[in-house]
C-alpha cells in the first residue's frame, strides 16, 4: 500500500522547474565559450517540428517544455537540450530508452550516460541532452563543466520507486524500463492495436527481463489506480488481442498464449494489477 | 489523373482475380493468389481498415524495362571494409573500391557496362540522399563523390546530375552545397522556414506567400499524386513543413518532369522497430504532405509511393550507406546509438535490400541489448510490395551476397 501511494505521488506530484528558474550557464562558463543565440523554448504543440518523427514518445511519457541553448567557441558548437517532463517518472522513462552504451561520468551529480557526441542526464523531472556536434574529445571537459553548472539550477528528486515493483531475483540488470501508452510499449511487444493496456498516457507500467536457470522472459507489471481499471484493461486486452498470437487457455483473470515466434505468454489480473510474462520458452502451467 | 478518382485495393484484387481466370497467366500467381489469401487473413484478423488510397490506379500502367525490382530482383550485395573509416571519417579511396566492388558484384559486369545497363548519356540522374543528422548519420559525401565519378567517367555531363532531397536546408546542412559540388545541381523539393517552425519567429513571409500558399507549392506536380483518404492538419506549422495539408501528396516536379533515372542512397538507421532505409528514403522523400500518413499507413507509404511509375520506372539503383549505422533513436540522429559499421549495400530491388537490412538491424539491436519487437507487422509492407510485383521480400528468395 505504501509503495502504491508512493507511485501515485510520483504520478500526480508534478514538480516543475519554472521557466523563470531556468538559468543556462552564462557566457564564459569555460574560457572562450559563449551563447551563440538566445535560449529557445519549444512547447508541446511544436515538439513535432523540433523532433520530426520522435516527438510522440516524449508526449506520451509526459512532456511539458523544452529549452535549447547553443554555445560556440570558434568552429566548435555544443548545446543543451533540457526537456522538462511532467514528473520524475516521466523523465526516467525517456532517459531509460534514450541512453545507449555510454559510460557514467562520475563528475556529474546525476544519473547519466555519456559518449563523445552526447551526455544524457536525468535529474528530478528533467531529461537533459548535452550535444557535442563535432565529437571532438577535447570538448568533453567543457561538457562536464556545462552539465555541472546547469544541474545546480535543477532541483533533485529521488528516483521513482516504480522500479522497485520488479522482483530483484533473476532480474537482468539494466533491462528496466517504463511504459505509459502504446508508443512506449511498441518496442517491447505487440499485444494489439491502440492503447491495448489502457494506460492512457497516465498510468506507468514497469518492465524488466529475467533469466532463471530454466527459462528467460520479460515481465511487465502495471499497477492500475483501481481494481475496476485493471478489470477494464484486462477485458480490453483479451477482447482485442493481437491475432498473430494464439490464446491457449483463458479464464476470468488469467490467460496463456503462444506468440508468432512460438514463445509463450501469461497474463494475470491480480486485484489492481496486471502482470504479464512474455517470450517464455516453456509453456506456463 | 483526375483528382479524387481511386480504386480500393479490394477492387483491385477482385479485378486481378478476374483477369487471372480469364487469361490464365501463371506468372501472375503471386499477385493474384496471395492477395486473396491475404484479404481473407486480414478479415480473420479483424484489423481496423486502412484508409483508401489511389495506388490501384497506377498498377495497370505498363511497366518498362527499368521498372522495379529491376534486373536483379531479390539480389543484395553487401560490401565491407573494416578500414574504410578513420576516426569515423571515410577514406575516399576505400569508399571508391567498395562502390566499384558493389556495383560490379551486383550486375556481374564491369563498371562501364553497368552504366550502360542502367543509364544512357541522355539521362538526367537524381541522386537521392538522406541529409538528416548532418555530420553524424547523413549520406556520406564520399559515397556521392564516387557515384558522380562513375557517371561522369561514362560520359554523363555534370549538369545532368542532381543531388536531391525533400528539404533544401537539410541538404545544405549536410554539406551538399554548390561549392562542394561545382556543376552539379543541388535541389530540395521544398523549403521550410526552420525559425517559424521552431517558434523562433512569428514572421511567416519566408514560406507563405501573400495568398496564403506555401512558396514551394509550384515545385509539386498536381497531376501526379498519392491520394489517401486522410486529411492533413490545418495549422500553419504543418503547412510550413508539408506544403499542402489536404488529402493529396503530390510528387515533386523534379521527379515527374526532370529526372529520368534515380539512384537512391539512404543510410542504415532504425525507426522504432522498423528501418528508415531504402524504401522509406524514397517513399517519404518524393512527395509532400506526409506526416498525416505516419499513423494510418506508415510503412505502407513506402510501398505504395514506389508503385507510381515516377518512382517504379526511374529508380534503378539503391545503395544503402552503412559506413555508419544507427540502431536506436532513429530516424532522427541520436549520437549515442550511432556506430561505425563499415558497409555498403547494393541492390536494384529496394524491398529485398530493406528486408536484408531489417534483419541485420534486428541482430544489431539484440546485440546492443535494445528491446526488439519482431512482430510481423514491421515487415508487412515489404511483403505487400512483393504482392504488387515491386520487389522480393520472401527471405527464401533473397540472394544476400557478402563480399
Amino acid at each position: 500500500m505504501i509503495r502504491f501511494i508512493a507511485i501515485l505521488m510520483f504520478e500526480f506530484s508534478l514538480v516543475f522547474v519554472s521557466n523563470a528558474q531556468i538559468q543556462m550557464p552564462e557566457n564564459g562558463f569555460s574560457p572562450g565559450w559563449e551563447k551563440s543565440e538566445p535560449m529557445r523554448t519549444v512547447k508541446s504543440r511544436n515538439l513535432f517540428d523540433y523532433i520530426d518523427g520522435g516527438a510522440e514518445i516524449f508526449l506520451e511519457y509526459g512532456f511539458k517544455e523544452l529549452w535549447i541553448q547553443p554555445y560556440q567557441k570558434g568552429d566548435e558548437e555544443i548545446s543543451i537540450e533540457l526537456f522538462q517532463m511532467e514528473c520524475p517518472a516521466s523523465a526516467l522513462g525517456i532517459y531509460l530508452i534514450r541512453t545507449g552504451n555510454g559510460q557514467t561520468n562520475t563528475k556529474i551529480p546525476a544519473r547519466n550516460s555519456c559518449n563523445k557526441y552526447q551526455f544524457t542526464i536525468r535529474r528530478g523531472s528533467a531529461f537533459i541532452q548535452i550535444n557535442n556536434y563535432s565529437g571532438e574529445v577535447e570538448n568533453l571537459t567543457v561538457l562536464t563543466m556545462l552539465a555541472k553548472k546547469l544541474l545546480k539550477n535543477i532541483p533533485d528528486e529521488p528516483e521513482p520507486e516504480f522500479l522497485n515493483l520488479l522482483p530483484g531475483k533473476n532480474l537482468v540488470k539494466g533491462t528496466e524500463s517504463l511504459i505509459r501508452g502504446p508508443i512506449s510499449l511498441q518496442p517491447v511487444y505487440t499485444f494489439g492495436e491502440g492503447d491495448i493496456l489502457q494506460l492512457h498516457g497516465k498510468i506507468f507500467g514497469v518492465i524488466g527481463d529475467y533469466a532463471t536457470a530454466t527459462d528467460t522472459f520479460t515481465l511487465i507489471l502495471i499497477p492500475y489506480p483501481s481494481e475496476k481499471a485493471a478489470t477494464i484493461a484486462y477485458r480490453n486486452l483479451i477482447n482485442h488481442f493481437d491475432p498473430y498470437h494464439k490464446i491457449l487457455m483463458k479464464d476470468k483473470n488469467r490467460f496463456v498464449f503462444r506468440d508468432y515466434q512460438k514463445k509463450y505468454g501469461l497474463v494475470e489480473k491480480i486485484k489492481k494489477r496486471i502482470k504479464i510474462k512474455i517470450k517464455m520458452q516453456k509453456k506456463p502451467a | 489523373m483526375k483528382q479524387s478518382d481511386y480504386h480500393s485495393m479490394d477492387e483491385l484484387f477482385k479485378m486481378r482475380r478476374r483477369q487471372f481466370l480469364k487469361t490464365g497467366v501463371v506468372g501472375s500467381g503471386l499477385l493474384l493468389g496471395t492477395p486473396t489469401l491475404w484479404a481473407k487473413g486480414q478479415e480473420k484478423k479483424n484489423k481496423p481498415a486502412k484508409p483508401k488510397t489511389n495506388v490501384a490506379d497506377v498498377l495497370y500502367i505498363p511497366r518498362t524495362k527499368h521498372s522495379l525490382p529491376g534486373p536483379f530482383p531479390g539480389k543484395v550485395v553487401e560490401v565491407s571494409n573494416e578500414k574504410v573509416l578513420v576516426n569515423s571519417k571515410p577514406v575516399p579511396s576505400l569508399v571508391q573500391e567498395m562502390v566499384q566492388k558493389g556495383i560490379t558484384q551486383l550486375t556481374g559486369i564491369n563498371l562501364k557496362r553497368s552504366f550502360d545497363l542502367f543509364f544512357t548519356q541522355d539521362d538526367v540522374i537524381g541522386i537521392k540522399v538522406n541529409p538528416v543528422g548532418p555530420r553524424l548519420i547523413n549520406t556520406h559525401l564520399e559515397v556521392v563523390d564516387v557515384l558522380i565519378d562513375w557517371l561522369t567517367n561514362n560520359g554523363l555531363k555534370r549538369n545532368k546530375i542532381i543531388i536531391w532531397d525533400r528539404f533544401d536546408y537539410m541538404l545544405a546542412d549536410a554539406g551538399f552545397t554548390p561549392e562542394r559540388y561545382p556543376g552539379i545541381q543541388i535541389i530540395g523539393l521544398q523549403t521550410m522556414d526552420e525559425a517559424a517552425a521552431e517558434g523562433k519567429t512569428k514572421d511567416n513571409s519566408k514560406w507563405l506567400d501573400k495568398n496564403g500558399h506555401h512558396v514551394s507549392e509550384a515545385n509539386f506536380d498536381k497531376d501526379v499524386y498519392y491520394w489517401v483518404d486522410v486529411d492533413g492538419p490545418k495549422d500553419k506549422a504543418y503547412l510550413n513543413q508539408h506544403v499542402f495539408n489536404g488529402k493529396y501528396s503530390y510528387f515533386g516536379k523534379l521527379l515527374t518532369q526532370k529526372l529520368t533515372k534515380i539512384i537512391n542512397v539512404p543510410v542504415f538507421k532504425n525507426t522504432g522497430n522498423g528501418i528508415s532505409m531504402a524504401t522509406k528514403n524514397i517513399g517519404y522523400g518524393s512527395v509532400c504532405n506526409t506526416n498525416r500518413l505516419h499513423k494510418p499507413l506508415f510503412f505502407n507509404v513506402n510501398t505504395e509511393v514506389s508503385a507510381f511509375p515516377v518512382i517504379r520506372d526511374k529508380l534503378v539503383l539503391n545503395i544503402t550507406d552503412a559506413l555508419r549505422g544507427q540502431y536506436e533513436g532513429g530516424p532522427g540522429a541520436a549520437a549515442q546509438f550511432i556506430y561505425d559499421y563499415n558497409r555498403l549495400f547494393f541492390a536494384t530491388d529496394p524491398f529485398a535490400l530493406d528486408m536484408v537490412c531489417q534483419e541485420l538491424m534486428v541482430q544489431k539491436r539484440k546485440k546492443e541489448k535494445v528491446r526488439v519487437n519482431e512482430h510481423p507487422m514491421f515487415t508487412e509492407y515489404l511483403h505487400y510490395a512483393e504482392r504488387l510485383g515491386l520487389g522480393i521480400a520472401d527471405e527464401r528468395k533473397i540472394q544476400h551476397i557478402v563480399v
